[in-house]
């Protein structure tokens, strides 16, 4: 059985975004929420100081909190590694937002246009597509997924940062990057087991 | 090194939450005081029908504010889906089964045919029962914050012990407030509901007070909560901390203390100081539970050794 998982390469990570509008436009996610996002922070002091970029998603952990934390099932985690969230059980309590430690998720209360008093064509074609009162969070763009295609964000970078692929496959690119270019996940101490990895920067 | 932007505290959850669990609390409180009144002094009834019935109504009430708080109302009755894994079902749980015992418990033995013996075998039974329902309610409040891994401040240890002792307090608070309002009733009764609730008031806010500052210390000393105590003790949330929730609780502690060493126990036969002093115990249940939910600050992302503040998004 396939394990998806994604590897982030931040050497390769120029922070400009491409990600992250990707992500929005693949999904249709309203003003403000951002299933994507890439954290800019500054490292080392001046003048030696610098900004560097730090893309985050849902990790789709092998043990994930908000999983745990679901009081209504509506959090699944998938026999192919994929965390989802079927909003039509989604209860809206937001106990998995408090609960992940990469702070991946968005609650959608109400529907709110990028203008005011007019809505896009894009946001009038993709008004349903979310339900008000869930949760929601990056999904690995599981209708891609299931075509055969990458995920927004990995088809969309244009530095080849982003590798996506079979976590259980030792011969997959994304196992051989890992193991070569010693992967590492974010917060390993909170025992959730990421399926993203990222790749060291300077 | 900094975010370019960044909040500090959860915002997910708010006041509503706050509500819910101190009402579930007080509720929960006011009956054991109930039952701890039937066991070790008989003969208080007024106390026993206002505290078990003044559970009920707070249990529902803060139920009602979880379902509030519900982003789908209509769906609230999923939350009953996974005991197994989730704090929130299993609270929405133990609150049912609560609220059925209790409410047994008012028909079989307190109300409307007040004069039952509820020291009987079946009422016993029926009253440990709920008890120990009430005393998994306390318990959850404590837990389904402690649950989330991410929220250090929110240890469980220290929250089941603090949320258990502030329920007792806010319900004998809650308990006074009630009697105070329709009137304390005359007579032997009336000296001996107030010594016993003022006792078991001023155990409470000690032992609360002594838990609070044991977990605020105890939380400073780590490098994730200590942001926390420092936004509740000198922060954004310090005023409601030090006003609302220190100040109250050290004004009622006194004026149990007084009243429970016979000093002043003829100033509780008027109901205005009674009111007050319940009032604001029961301003600093609430806000006790407030600033532990909204000073809880998530563990910095550890991005390959190098901790960056976890990310909070709100959208406007």
């Amino acid at each position: 059985m396939v394990r998806y998982g994604m590897v982030i390469d931040l050497k390769r990570c120029i922070g400009c975004d491409t990600c992250t509008l990707a992500c929005k436009s693949a999904n249709a996610t309203q003003r403000g929420v951002l299933w994507n996002r890439v954290l800019k922070y500054e490292t080392g002091k001046y003048p030696d100081a610098k900004l560097s970029f730090m893309p985050v998603t849902c990790m789709h952990c092998e043990e994930p909190a908000c999983e745990q934390v679901c009081p209504s099932g509506a959090t699944l985690k998938r026999a192919d590694g994929i965390v989802s969230i079927n909003s039509d059980k989604c209860i809206g309590c937001r106990y998995c937002m408090i609960a992940c430690p990469y702070t991946a998720r968005y609650y959608f209360d109400r529907v709110r246009s990028f203008y005011p008093q007019h809505e896009t064509p894009f946001e009038k074609d993709y008004r349903n597509k979310h339900r008000p009162g869930s949760v929601q969070k990056c999904d690995f763009c599981l209708e891609r997924v299931e075509q055969g295609l990458d995920p927004a964000c990995v088809a969309a970078c244009p530095t080849d940062a982003r590798v996506f692929g079979d976590l259980d496959d030792p011969a997959s690119r994304i196992s051989l990057l890992i193991g070569s270019k010693k992967g590492f996940v974010l917060s390993p101490e909170m025992n959730t087991r990421p399926s993203v990895y990222y790749l060291p920067g300077d | 090194m900094s975010l370019i932007r960044r909040e500090n505290t959860q915002k997910e959850w708010g006041g509503k939450i706050a509500a819910y669990l101190f009402l579930a609390g007080a509720g929960a409180g006011a009956y054991l005081v109930a039952f701890i009144a039937v066991l070790v002094r008989p003969g208080l009834s007024s106390l026993v029908v206002t505290a078990v019935l003044l559970s009920f109504f707070l249990l529902i009430a803060g139920t009602a504010f979880l379902v509030f708080d519900l982003g789908k109302k209509s769906l609230a009755f999923l939350a009953f889906s996974r005991p197994s894994r989730s704090w929130i079902s299993r609270g929405t749980i133990i609150i049912t089964a609560f609220l059925l015992l209790d409410f047994v418990y008012i028909v079989t033995g307190v109300w409307p045919a007040a004069g039952h013996d509820l020291a009987s075998v079946p009422l016993l039974v029926l009253g440990s029962l709920t008890a120990a329902a009430a005393l998994l309610v306390l318990t959850y409040t404590g837990m389904v914050l402690g649950a989330a891994r991410p929220v250090e401040f929110w240890n469980p240890g220290f929250l089941v012990v603090l949320f258990l002792v502030s329920g007792i307090s806010s319900g004998i608070a809650g308990t006074v407030l009630c009697l105070s309002v329709y009137g304390l009733f005359p007579g032997r009764e009336t000296e001996n509901t107030l010594e016993f609730l003022a006792a078991c008031g001023a155990a409470a806010l000690a032992l609360e007070a002594a838990v609070l500052g044991l977990y605020l210390f105890s939380m400073s000393r780590r490098a994730p909560s200590s942001a926390s105590v420092l936004i509740v003790t000198g922060g954004s949330l310090s005023r409601m901390f030090w006003g609302a929730v220190v100040a109250s609780l050290l004004i009622n502690l006194a004026f149990d203390c007084c009243v429970a060493c016979s000093y002043s126990a003829s100033a509780l036969h008027l109901p205005v100081p009674a009111i007050a002093v319940s009032l604001l115990g029961l301003l600093s249940g609430f806000m006790l539970r407030y600033i532990i939910v909204a000073g809880g600050v998530a563990a910095p992302v550890n991005i390959g050794g190098r901790l960056v503040p976890a990310p909070r998004v709100t959208i406007s």
